[in-house]
């Protein structure tokens, strides 16, 4: 008689639909403390940016395209066989054993591959230079020919500020008067702001957070170009500022004074207790009424019977597992940890990045898991960013550029950068397995990550020649089951840029086939970066961020052109979803 | 089927079927109705069930009567005796499944039983469904649970405020305790639940009989309540008296429109009368929109809800109760559709037509010299919603007439704010409504009330396709279809037409008939069909415009046009009204004087009553209904009661 409840407590999980965390730690106001207990979707997005785009030749992973496939979308499985071969592959960032001297610790990306659905060659249409310079001629795109604009008459130039602005808005840049003639703004609100006032403004304590390690801190001193060190937008030229300071971070999300080792406690509040209550009894209701009515109308009352069953299970699931004493950062030694100045110098010595990173890492991992955000963005450092890497043991560089840094070997296509970024990418993967250990409360069996979306993605691909183009974003995650996982996704057949000897990235000679500029591991290396470097050659179809965003809002449910219209710009956006990631199609 | 026959003593129920008021004694004297209406309807999609069902005329084409002979006169002149009883609905479902309370019908509950008025539960319950063109309690999905409970929490706070609680606490005769004590409370906390309880689910008293609604387990269950919350989890007497509010409010019991009877008899595929707490429930929530009163739970705790006059009795003293006007106000807001008044117009203030062009004279800026926007601001948003309460009521609790003056009455209600878009006046800084006379030479009755012609219009011009339907959809009951998929959109008229030549040329209707149309290329079907109907009685209101003000000159710049507006679409003993006519009065007026709106108000009540579409087998009591509110003189009372007396309202049937 009537629906088996099992349909209706999966019907319950396809929608991901959840009570607000009722946090269970002493000193935090929460938004619902006596009656409202609201419906949050059980669903997160999370990005994690590393600057200056990657090494072409450690990025891509070395399995022919040919092998997944006549046309595109290129599907790889990279669970097994040859693809996961080529996944764990050392001469790629997924494969490289990075060993550290400091920081969190995981072992390389391939290890998650069935969680990862990597996305190759995908654009950031928005950052090409014909939308943002209106010098820049006209740009034949797989036969649609473009001219040359920009939203404000103003030439913007430079690749990583088109990238950084464009990577979460799916826009061009706006405005003047920063360094490097008018580096401007992303002109547009960032996915990740559009999710947070959609689904979770006024129903978690904190909507969206932005982390960022060493995010103000620019080792050039171009501290007035903004373009470079926020990706999020609450609007048109309107960045947020990421926090840098773990120790400002955990006052802010777990409280002033948030006690470290205090034993939290965990059961349920007085309210909850007092919820149940009154929920069983109006359960045994129904029960008692069955007797009473006949099978017809006890069908109807047994649908009503269910949904009462289902949200006392919400509304007094108690987060034991999840959500115990947060711990707070270690103070280092020599550090006041209430002196903010203080704090914030401390993470900005080089060595100390590995640290300060894992410290943000867990504050958001615990803040996920205590259900106080669900959208989070964390960049490690910021574009044209020049960190160095004490942690790690780099061979001598094999670059001459301006010395070592980040910013400096990415132009050089140092090799060292698949020991740099493979790194970075076991970053990625530590943040993966901590949100893969926790069980999903009132979900047993179910992992955070299950309901997760984890993007990991650069401002370019190619940092070296400024392209946005053709780049990675791997995804982790099927944030509820909408998103397949386990594998590779090429969406064209363009190598960009062309040229490089796939199976060799330690090749002698590199060769930039845009602008015939040879940089050599011996050689003098330029560093000048002339208007050809900036033209990305495209691939055919042309799919962009844009495009992946659409799917992304889908997964949570939204329509982007309705919530989104920035985001939905038909120059950028080509009008359906992301071929390939959606489960099951 | 249905068995009219004698129960098996070993039941203890009075049965129907004693007194005068016999039912199943069918009486055969007046022929049914030969389905008139709606014959050029083609491609209809059967909207709503009565659709060309008799609307009573059956042999008469006028009905008039007056309540002293007990009967009608038809239009051949020839008097018809009415009966005191329907006929029988041999073959008509009868309430087969429980439902649950609708919004409306839970808000006024929690006022009845806790005092808090509507305007105060501001938690929204999940929406209503509907059925036969009512709200009906639909189907519980975790959000409406959700909102259930939440909806409980803020009550069950309002109830038990350190100000409420003495109040709730009243009737049980005892106070909180000191220092809000659990323990200590125990005692008043079980009189409360005694005494709340049972009036809370609206059966009765605790009771072990079979069919007995409340059960002693219950009281157990709630006392258990309080005492977990109030003294285990020790959160005291007033949380304690919280939750046993919010489990009540949770409850099926209250939720639901509970009737146990039949189940405790075991019978099944068979109708059988509702009596006793039952019956005072169905009577209440029809009448009412809300639970019983004291005098109903005693006529059913001492079994005088049993027979159909005594329901009656009943129903006629509850006529006259003002909660019933609570309950009417109900149906007629959902029979007139008047809850949907749009809450923004968008007047041009720069008098550029919508077409583009740049208009002569001032248009979109009203008589008072705001533009739309401004004038159709929130207090007039409020002045014509309460305006058209007071006039439908006014009307419609008339004791004779009630429907000529709903239709063609003159009096009107205004303040400041809305006097001048009913072209009357008042004194300067009036800010309640008062009664005013309508100029009747422009505007008489509810259809040409500034609720109804600013809700079926644009954001800027009026829409005489919107209004059309809507009188033949609510008024006449003969309901148009929804226009076939694939009509092109609508283009403004060309510089110079009106806004009537416009909809003209797209529907192929007036001095565009038999010209091809853009409408019938894309969808194969003649917009005649149809408009031919529609567009006439729309354009009878061209001469309001979007916020409800009269104008000559319409939307477009052109003058409103009057002449050649030509009726159509009425059929058999109605074809009469298709003439020529010049003015909303004038129709108004005729359907006045015709039985269609006598007989629409009636089909809808009987929907309402059932909560289902009405099928042939209705039709005879649908038709009863009509011949008893006409004989009466247009008394809607006698509609009210004599639903009562019918048998999908006497009786139900459970499916096994």
């Amino acid at each position: 008689m009537g629906k088996p409840t099992m349909t209706r407590r999966r019907f319950l999980r396809d929608l991901g639909v959840s009570a607000g965390a009722v946090p269970l730690l002493a000193g935090l106001d929460t938004l619902y403390a006596k009656a409202q207990v609201p419906v949050v979707p059980k669903k997160r997005f999370i990005v994690m940016y590393t600057p200056n785009g990657q090494l072409y030749s450690a990025w891509r992973i070395p399995i022919a395209p040919t092998t997944a496939g006549a046309t595109a979308p290129f599907i790889t499985d990279i669970t097994t066989g040859a693809g996961l071969a080529a996944l764990s592959s050392p001469t790629t960032i997924w494969g490289k054993t990075v060993a550290s001297t400091a920081g969190a610790v995981a072992p390389p990306l391939f290890n998650s591959a069935s969680k990862l659905l990597i996305l190759d060659r995908l654009s950031m249409i928005a950052a090409r230079p014909v939308y943002n310079d209106p010098t820049a001629g006209s740009l034949t795109i797989n036969g649609v020919t473009v001219q040359a604009s920009s939203v404000d008459g103003i030439p913007h130039p430079g690749g990583h500020q088109k990238g950084m602005g464009s990577l979460l808005t799916g826009q061009v840049l706006k405005g003047g008067d920063n360094n490097f003639g008018s580096a401007g703004l992303g002109n547009g609100i960032s996915i990740d702001q559009v999710l947070a006032n959609q689904l979770f403004k006024g129903k978690v304590k904190f909507p969206s957070l932005q982390l960022a390690v060493m995010g103000t801190n620019d080792l050039y001193g171009y501290d007035d170009r903004q373009v470079d060190k926020e990706m999020s937008y609450t609007g048109p030229t309107s960045p947020i500022v990421p926090v840098s300071d773990p120790f400002v971070l955990f006052n802010t999300v777990f409280g002033a004074g948030g006690a470290t080792g205090t034993a939290m406690g965990s059961g349920p509040t007085a309210q909850q207790l007092a919820d149940k209550s009154v929920l069983d009894a109006v359960q045994a209701d129904f029960m008692r009424l069955q007797t009473k009515l006949s099978s017809a109308d006890w069908q109807l009352l047994q649908q009503h019977q269910s949904a009462v069953r289902d949200i006392e299970t919400q509304l007094t699931s108690v987060f034991t597992l999840s959500c115990t004493a947060p711990s707070a950062p270690a103070a280092p030694a020599g550090v006041d940890i209430t002196n903010a100045t203080a704090t914030l110098n401390w993470t900005e010595v080089p060595g100390i990045t590995p640290t300060s990173g894992k410290m943000l890492m867990d504050i958001m991992i615990q803040a996920i898991a205590c259900g106080l955000t669900n959208i989070v963005t964390f960049q490690w450092t910021h574009s044209e960013d020049n960190l160095s890497f004490p942690w790690l043991t780099l061979p001598a560089s094999q670059c001459n550029l301006n010395g070592v840094g980040h910013h400096n070997m990415s132009h050089e296509r140092d090799p060292n950068l698949l020991i740099v970024d493979g790194w970075y990418a076991s970053q990625f993967n530590y943040m993966i397995t901590q949100l893969d250990a926790i069980e999903e409360s009132g979900m047993p069996g179910t992992k955070v990550l299950d309901n997760s979306l984890l993007m990991y993605t650069s401002c370019l691909s190619d940092g070296s020649a400024h392209i946005s183009d053709n780049a990675y974003f791997a995804l982790a995650g099927s944030n509820g089951g909408y998103f397949t996982t386990g594998k590779l996704i090429r969406y064209n057949s363009v190598y960009t840029p062309l040229g490089n000897d796939i199976s060799d990235p330690t090749a002698a000679a590199l060769v930039d086939p845009l602008s015939n500029a040879w940089y050599t591991k011996t050689g003098a290396g330029g560093g000048v970066q002339t208007a050809q470097q900036d033209q990305g050659k495209v691939g055919d179809p042309d799919y962009s961020n844009n495009d992946l965003f659409a799917s992304i809002f889908d997964s949570f449910g939204l329509e982007m052109s309705a919530v989104a219209p920035t985001i939905a710009d038909p120059r950028f956006f080509h009008g359906n979803l992301l071929p390939g990631v959606k489960a099951g199609t | 089927m249905k068995a009219r026959s004698a129960w098996p003593s070993a039941f203890l129920l009075v049965f129907l079927g004693c007194g005068s008021g016999t039912i199943g004694n069918p009486d055969t004297s007046n022929s049914a109705g030969s389905g008139s209406g709606g014959g050029s309807n083609s491609g209809s999609n059967g909207t709503t069930g009565g659709m060309n069902q008799g609307t009573g005329s059956g042999s008469s084409s006028i009905l008039e009567g007056t309540p002293a002979d007990g009967g009608i006169i038809t239009g051949d002149g020839s008097f018809v005796a009415v009966s005191k009883v329907p006929p029988p609905s041999t073959g008509a479902v009868v309430n087969e499944t429980i439902t649950k309370l609708t919004a409306v019908e839970y808000a006024n509950t929690v006022n009845d039983l806790l005092g808090i008025p509507p305007s105060e539960q501001t938690v929204p319950l999940g929406a209503d469904s509907t059925a036969g063109g009512f709200a009906i309690g639909g189907a519980s999905t975790d959000d409406t649970a959700q909102a259930y409970y939440s909806s409980a929490l803020s009550i069950a706070a309002i109830a038990t405020s350190a100000a409420n609680l003495p109040t709730l606490l009243k009737a049980a005769g005892c106070t909180a305790p000191a220092a809000d004590s659990g323990a200590a409370g125990a005692t008043c906390a079980s009189a409360f639940i005694n005494e709340f309880a049972p009036l809370a689910f609206r059966h009765g008293p605790v009771s072990s009989a079979p069919g007995a609604v409340l059960d002693a387990t219950m009281i157990t269950e709630l006392n258990a309540l309080y005492t977990a919350v109030g003294v285990t989890q020790a959160a005291g007497f007033a949380a304690g008296i919280a939750a046993v509010l919010e489990e009540i409010l949770q409850s099926p019991y209250f939720l639901y429109h509970l009737e146990t009877e039949q189940q405790a008899l075991g019978m099944y595929n068979v109708a059988i009368p509702v009596t006793g707490y039952s019956m005072a429930n169905r009577l209440s929530y029809l009448l009412w929109s809300s639970m019983p009163d004291s005098t109903l739970f005693a006529a059913a705790a001492a079994n005088e809800l049993t027979t159909s006059d005594q329901v009656a009795a009943q129903a006629a003293r509850m006529v006259q109760d003002p909660k019933a006007k609570i309950g009417l106000r109900n149906f007629y807001q959902q029979w007139l559709t008047s809850l949907s008044l749009p809450s923004g117009k968008v007047g041009n203030s720069t008098q550029i037509l919508p077409n583009g062009t740049l208009s002569a004279t001032s248009l979109f800026m009203t008589t008072n010299g705001l533009s739309l926007a401004t004038e159709f601001s929130p207090a007039l948003q409020q002045a014509i919603i309460e305006s058209f309460d007071m006039q439908a009521e006014a009307a419609l609790w008339s004791p004779t007439n009630s429907m000529k003056t709903l239709l063609t009455g003159e009096t009107a209600y205004a303040n400041s704010v809305l006097a001048p878009i009913l072209g009357v006046t008042v004194p300067a800084g009036t800010t309640t409504l008062t009664p005013v006379q309508l100029d009747a030479t422009k505007r008489i009755g509810i259809l040409s009330h500034p609720l109804l012609l600013a809700t079926y219009a644009t954001t800027s011009t009026s829409h005489p396709i919107k209004r059309g339907r809507f009188i033949w959809d609510q008024i006449v009951c003969q309901p148009l279809p929804d226009p076939p998929p694939g009509v092109p959109s609508f283009i403004p008229p060309a510089a110079g037409m009106s806004l009537r030549q416009d909809y003209e040329l797209l529907t192929a209707t007036g001095p565009y008939a038999g010209k091809a149309s853009a409408g019938q290329a894309a969808t194969g079907i003649p917009c005649p069909s149809c408009h031919t109907r529609i567009d006439p009685v729309g354009f009878l209101y061209e001469p309001f415009d979007t916020v409800g003000s009269y104008r000559t000159i319409d939307d477009y710049g052109a003058p409103v046009d009057m002449t050649n507006i030509t009726i159509a679409g009425f059929s058999g003993n109605d074809a009469y009204l298709n003439v020529t006519m010049t003015s909303g009065m004038q129709l108004a007026t005729a359907l006045a004087n015709s039985d269609l709106p006598d007989a629409c108000i009636t089909v809808n009540f009987y929907r309402f009553m059932a909560r289902r579409n009405d099928a042939a087998a209705d039709f005879p009591v649908e038709t009863w209904l009509d011949q008893t509110y006409v004989a009466s003189g247009e008394n809607l009372s006698s509609v009210l009661v004599g639903t009562t007396q019918t048998d999908v309202f006497l009786e139900r049937m459970n499916i096994q």
